[in-house]
């Protein structure tokens, strides 16, 4: 990952990830109200790397890796959340037919 | 601040079975579900034959032929956990990347043999061929995958070398023969508008819909909805309703936070446990970038 501006905007490069990650991020950056613009792209189908562009508004202490951070957390508790209930759905079906 | 941190999501399973399972995720986006189904299909890892050492083979088949084969053949993958990829091991130990299977038939009959994967010996009792195990309505028999059919004296001896791998090195590795969602229908009927309908109107819109989402009952003369789990979002329904005239009576949409999985393993793994390790690798990539960010700020101040 390399940021490539000052603390209110960023480019991040993903190595190694692809659409899986990308449009994940994508989504709840663009979810959060200090989040101006964002996007990614994945430059080319055989190169592992997507770029994720993040501009915040930067007022309040705002910055893209800030956003970056809360995004990344926000998919884990998620994560965290659909595991738990998954787990809770598996006992309540009672096994395999 | 619009924060999305999953506390009204929600998973029920509709049918568990070891190979195949049905699960509705309600309550994240949809780029939420579709990670989960790109991680289930691309990264979960499993075990193939990876490399193939060919010591005899007279057979029809050359020997890159048979080596692709074997490559397909899907293996049971409970160890997978305890061993490396190739590219990541970088220790001298070959038993911690490596499981070694060997192929060796002879054909001694005038008939010609088939040679299945139940022909093949594994070294590692937990790393074995899946073969195909039937269902009393299924016409397949039961038994081996077909490698390779011998005639007489024509002799096969491979040794082979499983490595642990994922499907986005190579789709033999996909621990997935399915992994779907689609978005759950929201059906809107307007009952006063119904009412306006005669009862073989009525009856002539459920018979319209190819994916039988309703039934008309004929004692109250009204239409129901069975199931959604059949929508296709055919749009048949709602083009007859307007052929009607009734503009407006159905009203079929997919719900855009809630979606219904369908995952069937190649037998490989367990289907549960796809699902589940999906989750945790998601997590993983995830906490993988939060570190990586945690380095660049500390360098940084």
């Amino acid at each position: 990952m390399a940021p490539t501006a000052a603390n209110a905007e960023a480019t991040f490069t993903l190595e190694g990830e692809d659409h899986t990650l990308g449009n994940a991020l994508r989504y709840v950056l663009n979810a959060n109200p200090s989040v101006t613009l964002c996007g990614y792209s994945a430059p080319h189908p055989m190169e592992r790397r997507v770029n994720v562009r993040v501009q915040t508004h930067g007022r309040e202490g705002a910055t893209a890796r800030g956003a970056m951070r809360d995004a990344l957390l926000d998919v884990i508790s998620v994560c965290d959340h659909v595991h738990e209930s998954y787990e809770k759905a598996e006992r309540a079906v009672g096994g395999k037919t | 601040m619009e924060r999305q941190t999953g506390g009204d999501s929600h998973v029920s399973v509709t049918r568990l079975e070891d190979q195949s399972i049905t699960f509705s995720l309600k309550g994240v986006d949809v780029s939420l579900a579709n990670a989960l189904r790109r991680v289930m299909i691309a990264d979960v890892p499993t075990l193939a034959i990876d490399l193939v050492e060919v010591v005899e083979n007279s057979s029809v088949l050359c020997d890159e032929f048979l080596a692709h084969r074997l490559g397909l053949i899907p293996l049971s993958s409970k160890k997978v956990s305890e061993l490396f990829k190739p590219y990541e091991y970088m220790g001298e130990d070959d038993s911690a990347t490596d499981v070694h299977l060997e192929l060796n038939v002879r054909c001694l009959t005038e008939q010609a043999m088939d040679v299945t994967s139940e022909d093949m010996v594994s070294y590692d009792e937990r790393v074995k061929p899946i073969t195909f195990q039937g269902t009393v309505s299924d016409a397949a028999k039961p038994g081996g995958i077909l490698i390779v059919k011998l005639r007489n004296k024509q002799q096969l001896l491979l040794k082979c070398i499983a490595r642990k791998g994922t499907g986005k090195d190579h789709a033999k590795w996909s621990p997935v023969a399915t992994a779907v969602f689609k978005h759950d229908p929201v059906v809107h009927v307007n009952q006063e508008l119904l009412k306006t309908l005669s009862g073989s109107d009525k009856r002539a819109i459920v018979e319209s819909d190819p994916s039988q989402m309703f039934k008309y009952d004929a004692d109250l003369d009204t239409i129901s909805l069975t199931s959604t789990g059949s929508c296709t979002f055919d749009g048949e329904i709602v083009k007859k309703v307007n052929e009607m005239g009734k503009h407006g009576l159905i009203d079929i949409r997919p719900c855009f936070d809630s979606f219904t999985f369908h995952v069937e393993s190649t037998g490989v793994l367990d289907a549960e446990e796809i699902v589940l390790q999906a989750v945790h690798i998601l997590q993983t990539k995830l906490d993988t970038v939060g570190g990586e960010l945690d380095m660049i700020e500390s360098e940084n101040f």
